[in-house]
């Protein structure tokens, strides 16, 4: 498998350049928006995890795991905390995926689970890290943060869990023999391809937000 | 009494209309829940009153106060958040009772979100109504919600009408204590320092309120606010100066009684009312002494002296933004005067100016709303300039 050239990548931000404001906005508006939006990126999600599974056990299981997220989502949201906590899941992720993806193709090096991804790279695991980490003090920082140091910690945490969700659709994509989950965004493949993260780091980021004490944000 | 309570938050609760919204809630623990309070800058104040009612949440606005309130509540569980998007949350919470009392155009949004929840609205601030009236009314109307008059002319005005169909009703009368110039000569108004201004003789409030007061736009933006509450016509409303502030307000009927709202000069009376309507909460506020009152004033204002309420009455004939354009105006020309760059009489000149200026406009998105808001303020701004120049 060679790598993608450098020119999708143009591909990529026209996508993202139309994407990230209507999601943006889609946060900021929270209530009624943000429950709409989620049901329909979600149902479309959970479509293509269904088209990639073999079998009743491991469709039921797909559309198990997106509900899952889905509902974090709505949650975390509706809470007075819910722009700041969003917010801070979707950068925490979203950067590190583009950091992962400028890392891994400049540095290259040692590549992460070949058996399962072959174009994951250590570095570009290392890249995404750290622009995860950059990105959750940004948004923390943008809401009077008191705490720096934790959360950078979540932010690393929240990026850990994201990779590993990134991993296991790559799995699961390998199992299925298909190459891209969908066609619906140009140059990203299927829209699971772009919230594979995310779908593993919402309900942690519920999770967080629970344990952290109902104190505030899922950061602080 | 084994009543379910009722949830209650509270918009602006560390401002002078919250701070007694809160002194009646922690007298009626077991009537009311707090759900959420909302402040700006007072993290201090707002974290006592959260810790006091034991609040679901509390929200600032200003991100800058979020570590001094988290710190504040640590271990509390009551949940901390800050932001402009984190106060409409709170106030989309879905609370049966809700105080609308973030002044100014920044609580039009929070009223707003309140109001689509379509439970109970206390209304304290002026803007929602005078400023986006239209819009605000057709989201209560969309969202069946209550709106509940707070302003103790407009409070006066609701419990005066006793429920009395629309049809038995003839005209309105609010109140105006007249102000520290009541008595003062052009001359004397147009040397007016902001202090002699801030001394109201009755009520004690903000300072942009206090100076309202005093060239009676708080009486003019109180018409607009009628005019939209009682669905009235502009010369179904009528403005009385009486010193005393006893009589709040006065509903004349078809045939011929009058019924008038009166009590000590104290917003918890009014406040208490829309929280316990249809019932009655006891307060312990100043009881009225007919006594010591002996002699109540009516006279009718001096629409020369004090152009305000004329200009109010244009821009209510006018409709559309008209009344956004005044109120924008205003606020800029009363923070000019306050900062002593131009003079008492130069308010009402800066936004009749403004009113002739900007022409006739509409407004009936919050988004056109805030548009022409910011408009006009910046037309006034430059006329403001060009008086202290």
């Amino acid at each position: 498998m060679t790598p993608a050239p450098w020119s999708d990548l143009r591909l990529r931000i026209a996508s993202a350049a139309i994407m990230t404001p209507l999601g943006l906005a889609a946060i900021w508006a929270g209530g009624a928006v943000w429950l709409v939006v989620l049901a329909f990126l979600g149902g479309i999600v959970a479509y293509e995890w269904i088209r990639l599974s073999h079998g009743a056990t491991s469709a039921a299981t797909g559309v198990g795991y997106v509900l899952l997220a889905c509902v974090s989502l709505a949650l975390l949201r509706l809470a007075p905390t819910g722009f700041g906590d969003v917010l801070f899941l979707m950068l925490v992720v979203w950067a590190g995926d583009i950091g992962a993806y400028l890392t891994g193709r400049q540095l290259g090096g040692p590549r992460l689970a070949p058996a399962i991804s072959p174009g994951k790279t250590w570095s570009g695991a290392a890249g995404g890290l750290a622009f995860s980490i950059l990105a959750g003090l940004a948004v923390a920082a943008g809401f009077g943060n008191p705490r720096p140091f934790h959360a950078g910690l979540i932010g690393a945490a929240l990026a850990l869990v994201a990779q590993a969700g990134d991993l296991l659709e790559s799995g699961l994509k390998r199992w299925s023999g298909a190459k891209d989950s969908g066609g619906l965004i140009p140059g990203h493949g299927g829209l699971l391809d772009r919230v594979d993260g995310l779908l593993a780091a919402a309900p942690a980021g519920l999770v967080i937000r629970l344990l952290a004490g109902q104190g505030g944000y899922l950061w602080a | 009494m084994g009543v379910t309570p009722i949830t209650v938050t509270v918009l602006g609760s560390t401002g002078s209309i919250g701070r007694s919204t809160v002194d009646l809630l922690l007298a009626n623990p077991e009537r009311f829940r707090v759900l959420a309070l909302i402040g700006n800058r007072n993290a201090a104040l707002l974290a006592e009153q959260a810790r006091a009612l034991g609040a679901v949440h509390a929200v600032c606005a200003d991100p800058a106060m979020y570590g001094e309130l988290s710190e504040a509540l640590a271990g509390t569980g009551i949940a901390v958040a800050c932001g402009r998007q984190a106060v409409l949350d709170a106030a989309r919470l879905g609370a049966d009772w809700t105080m609308a009392a973030i002044t100014g155009v920044a609580g039009l949004a929070p009223t707003l979100a309140a109001a689509e929840a379509g439970r109970t609205v206390a209304l304290a601030n002026k803007e929602a109504l005078v400023s986006a009236g239209e819009v605000m009314l057709r989201a209560v109307a969309d969202a069946g919600a209550t709106l509940l008059p707070v302003d103790s002319e407009h409070n006066a005005i609701f419990q005066s009408l006793a429920g009395s169909p629309r049809g038995a009703l003839e005209k309105i009368v609010l109140t105006a204590s007249g102000g520290p110039f009541r008595t003062a000569t052009r001359e004397e108004m147009a040397a007016a320092t902001p202090e002699a201004a801030l001394r109201h003789p009755t009520w004690t409030m903000g300072a942009k309120i206090t100076i309202d007061s005093a060239t009676l736009f708080n009486k003019g933006l109180e018409v607009i606010e009628a005019a939209r509450l009682f669905s009235l016509a502009p010369d179904e409303i009528e403005v009385m100066v009486h010193p005393q502030s006893v009589v709040h307000g006065l509903v004349y009927f078809t045939d011929g009684s009058v019924l008038a709202q009166m009590g000590a000069p104290d917003m918890r009376i009014p406040i208490a009312h829309a929280l316990a309507w249809p019932e009655r909460l006891a307060t312990n506020s100043p009881r009225l002494d007919l006594a010591a009152a002996a002699k109540l004033e009516f006279l009718p204002p001096d629409e020369i002296r004090f152009p305000a309420l004329r200009l109010a009455r244009e821009a209510l004939r006018a409709g559309g933004g008209a009344p956004t354009m005044l109120n924008a105006a205003n606020e800029i020309a009363v923070d000019a005067f306050l900062h002593r760059r131009i003079g008492f009489l130069d308010i009402a000149a800066v936004v009749e100016s403004v009113l002739e200026r900007l022409g006739p406009r509409a407004a009936s998105t919050l988004d056109e709303v805030l548009a022409l808001d910011a408009e006009a303020r910046d037309c006034a701004g430059r006329f403001a300039a060009a008086r202290a120049a």
